[in-house]
């Protein structure tokens, strides 16, 4: 029998440069409208762990099939502004870990990430996800 | 008389490209994104956005006034071919000066995909 996630298991580690185009293309994705694109700042919603993780084993270990489960709640508190060119370091631990009434599969997992600048705390993370193979809470 | 401050934001329709891009972008993973076949196995109607591109239209929205928390549920998925419609209502103000904004996107009719509470207003953002 394989041990089940942990809460407090760190996942991953990271330390990487947010690319300098990555607003302007996120903004394309997200409008048509050029005014809209050239006074973009939308930053903040599209940091998720997996983008500055190294490589995808992190998951595994959550006990959640990935490919099988959907986000449900995102939480983001916002300490500096931060933009493209930042380096940011940080890591992914998890914070929380629900099981169906007989202790099998996991229900969610969750995921906290810090995100630091030069050492300073400029955002945090939280990221729930719903094991679509799970019995439902 | 003015109601309280309202915000407003609509995406480009969302369709299987964009999608793509974003997963590309963010390096999601999950095929249930971009992989139509493959989510309609789950139950899915077919290819679905991902959370975090909720969450960016959100941002989109309010990023501007500087935001300080966003908790975002995300309470049904988005088909591929949805334009969002974001939309938040200022709420109470804190002692300093930040402001509650509940916020809702839907596809502009009946679905609702998701509900929000932000803060606005940091200083850091200034």
């Amino acid at each position: 029998m394989t041990a089940g996630p942990v809460v407090g298991e760190v996942l991953g580690t990271f330390d990487t440069t947010i690319p300098a185009d990555f607003t302007a293309r996120l903004t394309t994705i997200l409008t048509d409208d050029a005014a809209a694109a050239e006074s973009s700042t939308v930053l903040p919603g599209a940091f998720v762990f997996f983008s500055f993780l190294p490589d995808m084993r992190w998951m595994e270990r959550t006990g959640v099939a990935f490919e099988r489960s959907l986000a449900t709640r995102r939480q983001l508190q916002v300490h500096a502004q931060i933009r493209p060119g930042d380096r940011l370091a940080g890591r992914s631990v998890i914070t929380e870990v629900t099981q169906d009434r007989h202790g099998r599969p996991r229900c969610s997992v969750t995921i906290g990430t810090e995100y630091h600048r030069e050492g300073a705390l400029v955002l945090e993370e939280s990221v729930t996800y719903l094991n679509l193979e799970g019995e439902q809470p | 008389m003015t109601g309280p401050r309202s915000w407003r934001f609509v995406t480009a329709v969302l369709d299987e490209e964009r999608l793509r891009a974003f997963s590309a972008l963010v390096r999601d993973p999950n095929p249930v994104h971009i992989d139509p076949a493959f989510a309609r196995g789950l139950g899915l109607p077919g290819a679905i956005a991902q959370g975090g591109l909720v969450v960016s239209a959100l941002s989109a929205m309010l990023n501007a006034d500087g935001i300080v928390q966003l908790d975002v549920r995300l309470l049904a998925p988005v088909p591929a071919g949805t334009a969002l419609v974001c939309q938040g209502t200022a709420g109470e103000q804190t002692p300093d000066g930040q402001v509650h904004v509940e916020c809702e996107v839907s596809d502009g009719a009946d679905r609702v995909f998701a509900r929000a509470v932000a803060l606005v207003g940091s200083r850091v953002h200034a």
